[in-house]
């Protein structure tokens, strides 16, 4: 068994990896899918199976490696975020979203803060267990982005408990990084760490925080000057993944927040060209599955079994008891005091366990403040817990979404186009007999709405399609209408579909036909009815209407 | 229109023929200009349309005519008969004494068209059909159409 994973290990090179990756990640999406499961969980699984405690196929030093794609799906995230972020939203719901940020971000604070200490104390001397504690505390109150927007996504969700979450999990951070630079301040001075002072890490987040605000103004308001010009959807997808790229780098060498930075961008480019950004943030939508899936495959790969011990395991045990406590306490109460709708108040608390991001961050900047012990289990903790987090939490939001009734409200046109087939959209259109003259013809024209009719032979089955052109061409020649027949100035027939064809095949074969309509045949090969593309628009439309309205 | 796509070699003249006769010796004629994939393919459609509606459109005169995806180019045939055929189902019950065929490309929907308006106009001339019919040679025929 060594010999065989020294074989594997030693000729796996990057790119396999991220293929294999890919590829499990996906299959275990589908599989959990299958099973009900969001399928984030499956990724993340598939991550342990690959990573350090399963066959260790992606070990440390490849993750850490492979973290420029972890920053990538982040960028990505925080950019299609910053869509959420509508000005409009924002004027209507402010004052709702302050109060729960601050109740549900607060709320995991003191109660970890408390539990962390009582722990603490029962390993360890009261100065390190409240340094524990003041360490603990702000990283609960970070929510992740990741995992969250994943599964609304995944089922298609909109309504007011969407919007108020991504609201909360987009803003949450920011206060998660002040509380930390307080309270890892004041643990600094409890261990006597000289170079750590509370002026300097007040200062620090300020600047973290109002450099990235500007960086993703400047990048959205340079975003949206260039895109403007642009109509081609090839160069606009170039340019949007170029600048989220781009803006992450800068974040880096600024040493700014990468996902504040990239939300401020989808912030500004959404409320300034707001026609354009529909179909920038649509084109992200289908070009980042794979960098998430490669994201939490790679969190799951992180976890590792081995760093357990007794003092870990009570932190862990205490830190996610004490986050989802404070934070579905909080977040009821926030949402009650703001007097926010009911199914926000009922709801939410079930949707803000997932963390990262953030919270990763924070805990290996402790590792590296407070090196030895108190870094190490704050590192481990946290990965822990992110780990587990991020399997529970998704079931959960699922749950919620779903009791809200907020699932599969937030659909496009292709969502609709995949699901329907030609039974539903054809209509009962009258046909022309072949042997009818133009002068009965243009009487059926007269008497009906529609502007193509199909043209059946003697057993009723479709051979033609007379269009307005057609008869057009014929009414032209008086002395002919009596003489000519639907069969002599038909279109004939390219193809027929069944009732159950897949709308999404039957708009590529009149795409590629270049024709507008198709006579759909029973299973006798009898004319059952037409389709026209705009009655696929009609419906499509009417479709999604349907779905704004009830949401 | 219909002068320009009618060849010396589709004209035909006939002592006495019947309407099934008749029709399948234009479709040989049309058939030997190589612009149509199959005989068979071509009676077929031409009977088919027959079945449907006669193409006797009165005054002496029929015109059969069918566009399908099996012929390559636009092709008239024309055969005159001595004697009249009685049985061909006109639509004011006279005897035929001009068939006209016209076999088109499937595309060719506006030239099938302008053809046929072209023939009726061309034989509603009673000087030119009685001409057609007074003729004794094809070559005479197709100088008339010219």
């Amino acid at each position: 068994m060594e010999f065989l994973h020294n074989i594997m290990v030693s000729h796996i090179n990057v790119l396999l990896l991220i293929g294999l990756a890919l590829f499990g990640g996906t299959f275990g999406g589908r599989l959990f899918q299958k099973l009900r499961i969001p399928q984030v969980v499956g990724y993340i699984v598939i991550g342990i199976i690959l990573g350090e405690s399963g066959f260790n196929l992606i070990d440390a030093k490849t993750l850490a490696n492979l973290d420029p794609i972890n920053s990538f799906a982040l960028g990505l995230i925080g950019f299609t975020m910053g869509n959420e972020l509508r000005l409009d939203v924002f004027k209507k719901f402010g004052k709702q979203f302050m109060y729960i940020l601050f109740y549900e971000a607060l709320g995991a604070f003191v109660i970890v803060l408390i539990l962390s200490f009582v722990g603490g104390m029962a390993l360890f001397p009261l100065k390190t267990a409240l340094v524990f504690a003041l360490l603990f505390a702000p990283i609960s109150a970070a929510t992740a982005a990741a995992g969250t927007t994943d599964v609304l996504n995944e089922y298609k969700t909109k309504g007011i408990l969407t919007t108020t979450l991504l609201g909360i999990v987009a803003l949450d951070d920011v206060l998660a990084l002040f509380l930390y630079a307080i309270t890892s301040s004041i643990a600094g001075n409890l261990l006597g760490h000289g170079d750590v002072n509370l002026a300097a890490n007040i200062l620090q987040p300020v600047y973290e925080i109002g450099g990235s605000v500007i960086v993703g103004i400047l990048s959205g308001l340079l975003l949206s000057k260039i895109l403007i010009r642009y109509t081609e959807e090839e160069r606009i997808l170039d340019f949007t993944l170029g600048a989220v790229l781009f803006i992450l780098g800068l974040a880096v060498v600024l040493k700014v927040d990468m996902i504040m930075s990239s939300m401020i961008m989808g912030t500004i480019f959404a409320n300034k060209v707001q026609k354009k950004s529909r179909l920038v943030f649509k084109q992200i939508e289908t070009f980042a599955p794979p960098i998430y899936v490669l994201f939490f495959v790679f969190v799951g790969a992180k976890f590792n079994i081995s760093q357990m011990s007794i003092p870990i395991a009570v932190f862990i045990i205490v830190f996610l008891i004490g986050r989802t406590a404070g934070k579905m306490l909080g977040a009821n109460l926030g949402a009650r005091i703001s007097k926010a709708p009911l199914k926000v108040q009922k709801y939410l608390p079930m949707c803000l366990f997932s963390q990262s991001g953030v919270a990763i961050g924070l805990s290996i900047v402790s590792s590296q403040k407070f090196p030895g012990e108190v870094g190490n289990t704050i590192l481990i903790v946290v990965t822990t817990t992110t780990f587990i987090v991020q399997l529970i939490g998704p079931p959960f939001i699922r749950q919620a979404v779903k009791k809200a009734d907020e699932v599969n409200k937030n659909i496009t046109e292709a969502d609709v186009i995949r699901t329907i087939a030609a039974k539903d959209v054809m209509r009962p259109q009258p046909v022309i007999h072949e042997n009818q003259t133009v002068e009965q013809i243009m009487q059926i024209f007269s008497e009906n709405d529609g502007v193509n009719y199909a043209v059946v032979d003697g057993t009723n089955k479709p051979i033609g399609c007379i269009t307005v052109d057609s008869i057009k061409d014929a009414m032209g020649t008086e002395s002919l209408s009596s003489l000519l027949l639907a069969a002599d100035i038909m279109e004939p027939v390219k193809y027929t579909v069944k009732p159950d064809t897949p709308i999404e095949t039957i708009r590529h074969e009149l795409s590629a036909k270049a024709t507008e309509y198709v006579p759909v045949i029973d299973e006798k090969s009898s004319y059952a009815g037409l389709i026209e593309n705009r009655f696929i628009d009609q419906y499509v439309s009417r479709k999604m209407l349907e779905a704004g309205l009830s949401a | 229109m219909f002068a320009e796509n009618l060849d010396k070699r589709n004209i035909v003249l006939i002592e006495k023929a019947e309407k099934e006769h008749i029709l399948k010796k234009l479709c040989s004629l049309v058939y030997e200009s190589g612009n149509v994939d199959s005989l068979e393919n071509l009676e077929e459609k031409i009977f088919h349309r027959e079945s449907l509606m006669s193409t006797g459109i009165g005054l002496g005169i029929a015109i059969p005519h069918v566009r399908y995806e099996g012929v390559k180019a636009i092709n008239i045939a024309i055969a005159v008969s001595k004697t009249p055929i009685a049985r061909y189902d006109s639509i004011d019950g006279k005897p035929i004494r001009i068939v006209i065929m016209i076999v088109v490309p499937e595309k060719n929907h506006r030239q099938h068209i302008q053809i046929l308006s072209d023939i009726v106009k061309t034989m509603k001339n009673d000087n030119t059909k009685e001409k057609i019919l007074a003729a004794t040679t094809a070559d005479e025929i197709y100088t008339l159409l010219h």
